[in-house]
């Protein structure tokens, strides 16, 4: 769905200010993958997902959306990429800007140049996706909750029904449920559309609850792209990174180090409990 | 020790239009702080946390009952200027307290409007960078830095006042794993070097853990006030407060809930794996 070729990109180019923010990045991203993007502050993550809807241009290398390569002469095709591709910024709740919920999901289906009755039918099929209720629909953005304001700006892309949908921390700044409540409903999404989903977070327990694949950047290069236990198998490495691996993780990790029969693929306490469980009652057979 | 903050009966509601009944946000809070501590306070949001906080520095003041900082009434105009010396607060959203446009400008922002001269704004500047760790970025423009850099040019500025007391509000809800251990290192180190008292608003369990005593709200009362260890065992009414549990603590309550005997107070990786050691041995337990 997503592949670059030593994509490279560098800001204030000519000046005394030129700085690599992202080098030689060579990735495939299959269709239908849900990609956790980690990496700390100044990575090159959010540079990184702005190539892929054309935000920002390489300064060398290349980017193939669908095969298609983003940078060709053809501008018709790099706009349908900003269709394709549906960014979600981090904070997106201050960018929302109409006079009514409704209006301002429907923005970008608009843009596309659809039928009322398609617009409609995509604003209300995004506000189920991020549970709105109609309710809100002829109110003003601005007289929502945040977390409320927050799902009609996820709304807003996802009525685009973007091929990618890209998320930069879509939950930062929430409390637990409002961050369970959010991520829970784009794995909703991502299941039932099938559409591929980057989820940028710095938090290991989202992502390795969400994502099928994680992708680490660290000063601007791509470091791993692998499965979620693959990366987590180079914790010694993601520290050295400033990442962390999630705390159930470690434990697990520090009983198989002390000799311990236990399997490293541990994420979530549910799977620790279940791995512990059957210990006991593998111990239990042994003793009798 | 002395009492740094001391609420008795303290209620507050926030004005609302005019028609509409007041919703109450605090009920009846009593609360005293001790100098030196450092107290985290969780909860989720909307259930008076931040507005609690806003009362230690006299941002708003009480509608019944009273808030005492270092012995003066917080409800007394004449008082603030003397509390917010004393009492710093840093927020959440680094971009919207930093003022200068230079970082040595900005922690000298407070000290400018308090009149302190030159040469001693000059050393305080300079240690106050020195203890966030900023001090090679003295010239820097804040705005090219990370957020874990801006936050401690702001708990900087504030420390250049010597302050008694320093209020955090969830400083790191918009920071990076690397930068909320910038700020947490630095916040324990206020705190155990530097005797300053904290007071740390958090989402983050793993900070919380931290402190000397976790203080629990939910609709604008205190809940739970204990050490951490105390606070961490009730799993289930975490949950049902919608909070966040170690995930340590969380295995062992869910381990507990099969009826296999743990303890409940497990908060570190290390105390949770001699548990199951302990548990897959069957020496010690029964």
């Amino acid at each position: 769905m997503i592949k670059t070729e030593h994509l490279s990109h560098f800001y204030s180019v000519g000046t005394p200010f030129e700085t690599v923010a992202i080098e030689d990045i060579n990735l495939h991203i299959k269709k239908g993958e849900y990609v956790g993007v980690i990496g700390h502050t100044g990575s090159g993550k959010s540079t990184l997902i702005a190539h892929f809807n054309a935000i920002l241009k390489p300064t060398s290398g290349k980017i193939f959306i669908d095969g298609k390569d983003l940078w060709s002469e053809d501008k018709k095709q790099r706009i349908q990429t900003r269709f394709d591709v549906g960014l979600v910024f981090q904070y997106p709740e201050h960018q929302l800007f109409e006079e009514t919920v409704y209006k301002d999901i429907a923005f970008g289906p608009k843009n596309m140049g659809l039928s009322e009755e398609e617009i409609h039918r995509r604003v209300e099929k995004a506000m189920r996706f991020v549970g709105l209720s109609e309710s809100v629909l002829e109110k003003s953005p601005f007289d929502l909750s945040g977390g409320q304001k927050r799902r009609v700006a996820i709304a807003g892309v996802m009525a685009l029904e973007p091929k990618v949908l890209i998320l930069d921390e879509p939950a930062a700044g929430l409390d637990p449920m409002g961050r369970d409540e959010i991520l829970g409903r784009i794995r909703e999404y991502h299941q039932e559309t099938g559409s591929t989903v980057l989820l940028v977070s710095h938090s290991m327990e989202d992502v390795s609850k969400n994502a099928d694949s994680i992708l680490v950047m660290n000063r601007g290069r791509c470091q791993m792209h692998a499965s979620v236990p693959e990366v987590f198998e180079r914790a010694d490495e993601l520290e050295k990174m400033g990442l962390d691996v999630p705390r159930i993780t470690r434990v697990f990790f520090a009983l198989q180090d002390k000799g311990y029969p236990v399997s490293r693929n541990v994420f979530t306490v549910e799977q620790g409990k279940a791995e512990i469980t059957r210990l006991l009652k593998e111990g239990g057979k042994n003793h009798a | 020790m002395s009492t740094i903050i001391e609420v008795s009966n303290l209620s507050f509601s926030y004005p609302t239009e005019e028609g509409k009944a007041a919703h109450r946000v605090l009920h009846d809070i009593d609360l005293k702080i001790e100098e030196g501590e450092f107290v985290a306070i969780l909860g989720h949001n909307g259930c008076g946390k931040s507005t609690l906080a806003k009362h230690f520095n006299g941002i708003l003041k009480a509608d019944r009952g009273s808030v005492h900082v270092l012995g003066m009434d917080a409800g007394d105009e004449e008082n603030l200027l003397e509390i917010r010396r004393n009492v710093g607060m840093v927020f959440q959203n680094p971009d919207n307290q930093i003022i200068a446009t230079v970082v040595d400008e900005d922690v000298a922002f407070a000290l400018e409007n308090l009149g302190i001269p030159h040469d001693e704004m000059a050393r305080r500047v300079d240690e106050a960078l020195e203890l966030v760790g900023l001090s090679e970025y003295r010239q820097r423009a804040p705005h090219m830095l990370s957020g874990g850099q801006k936050q401690r040019v702001a708990i900087a500025g504030i420390l250049a006042m010597r302050p008694k007391c320093i209020i955090l509000d969830e400083p790191t809800a918009m920071l990076d794993p690397k930068g909320r251990k910038e700020v947490m290192k630095t916040i324990l180190r206020l705190n155990r070097e530097e005797h300053i008292t904290v007071v740390l608003i958090t989402h983050y369990m793993d900070e919380a853990v931290q402190a000397d005593r976790v203080i629990v709200m939910a609709e604008g009362e205190m809940i739970l006030d204990d050490t951490p260890r105390e606070v961490f065992q009730n799993v289930g009414l975490l949950h049902s407060l919608s909070l966040d549990v170690p995930q340590t603590a969380e295995l062992m309550f869910a381990l507990r809930q099969e009826d296999i005997k743990v303890p409940i107070s497990v908060l570190n990786v290390d105390e949770c794996v001699a548990e199951i050691e302990k548990l897959l041995g069957g020496g010690e337990n029964d």
